[in-house]
């Protein structure tokens, strides 16, 4: 398992392992309460990435990471589907 | 596993992260699983890739409470606004970031950066007096070689890493 210290290239990392495998990629939380910890841990059981923190700070970059890798999820075409013809 | 729906997983959600005790688990992943035996997956990698699949979320907190949620495509943008500001605001425990700690590591950083870069001085004499002075200087001289080394040798797998990528 591979800690990744920095965000910027976490982030990356993870929108490329799970554009390589969608299917198989799962993206965990862990949160521990305790301790204060944030674990984010995406794999495709092949390889696996991981980040932790103790700071506050990456809280927003988290969230967008979030929406993102769940948009991927998704697979969801923004554009408007072409209206039919009217025949 | 508990399957409800988006709300009542948000709610659920909260009360977990109200109870601050252990740990909590959210998986999120994409929903290829339709129901019986046929997956409606497609090989990885595959061109085909107009579907829309639903996303699925689990919680649990290790012990007792184990429950899910299927996101529909549609419902992403609400679900995640309000279940992106549920996250940041039961994380509060999260330290800030503070001036003391970021100015601490970094005066660390430079000084271990100084003691590799600098060279070091082998000047006590050999014989006599200052004998020890100048093993120790000679140990420590050795030392920067080797880390020195490691550094370097730390570039250039990262280089060909970066190569590979």
């Amino acid at each position: 398992m591979v800690y990744i210290h920095s965000w910027q290239e976490y982030q990356d990392a993870a929108e490329a392992l799970y554009s390589k495998s969608p299917n198989d990629a799962r993206y965990v939380v862990k949160w521990k309460a305790s301790e204060g910890k944030l674990v984010l841990k995406i794999t495709d059981n092949t390889t696996c990435i991981k980040f932790k923190t103790y700071s506050s700070i990456f809280l927003n970059r988290f969230e967008a990471l979030n929406l993102s890798l769940m948009q991927k999820m998704q697979n969801r075409h923004r554009e408007e589907l072409p209206v039919p013809a009217p025949d | 596993m508990q399957l409800v729906d988006n709300n009542t997983f948000l709610e659920q959600l909260t009360v977990l992260f109200e109870s601050t005790k252990g740990s909590i688990w959210l998986t999120h992943k994409r929903l290829t699983y339709d129901g019986e035996d046929a997956t409606m997956k497609h090989e990885n990698g595959s061109s085909e890739d107009s579907r829309e699949y639903p996303c699925l979320l689990r919680v649990t907190d290790g012990e007792k409470a184990k429950f899910s949620t299927h996101v529909e495509a549609g419902q992403l943008d609400k679900f995640h606004a309000a279940y992106g500001s549920l996250l940041k605001a039961s994380m509060t425990t999260l330290r800030k970031r503070d001036k003391k700690r970021e100015k601490q590591r970094a005066e660390q950083a430079a000084r271990r950066k100084k003691k590799m870069t600098e060279p070091v001085a082998v000047d006590a004499p050999k014989r006599g007096n200052g004998r020890r002075r100048r093993q120790r200087q000679v140990k420590a001289v050795l030392k920067q070689q080797g880390s020195q080394k490691k550094l370097k040798e730390r570039e250039e797998a990262r280089i060909k890493a970066e190569v590979v990528i």
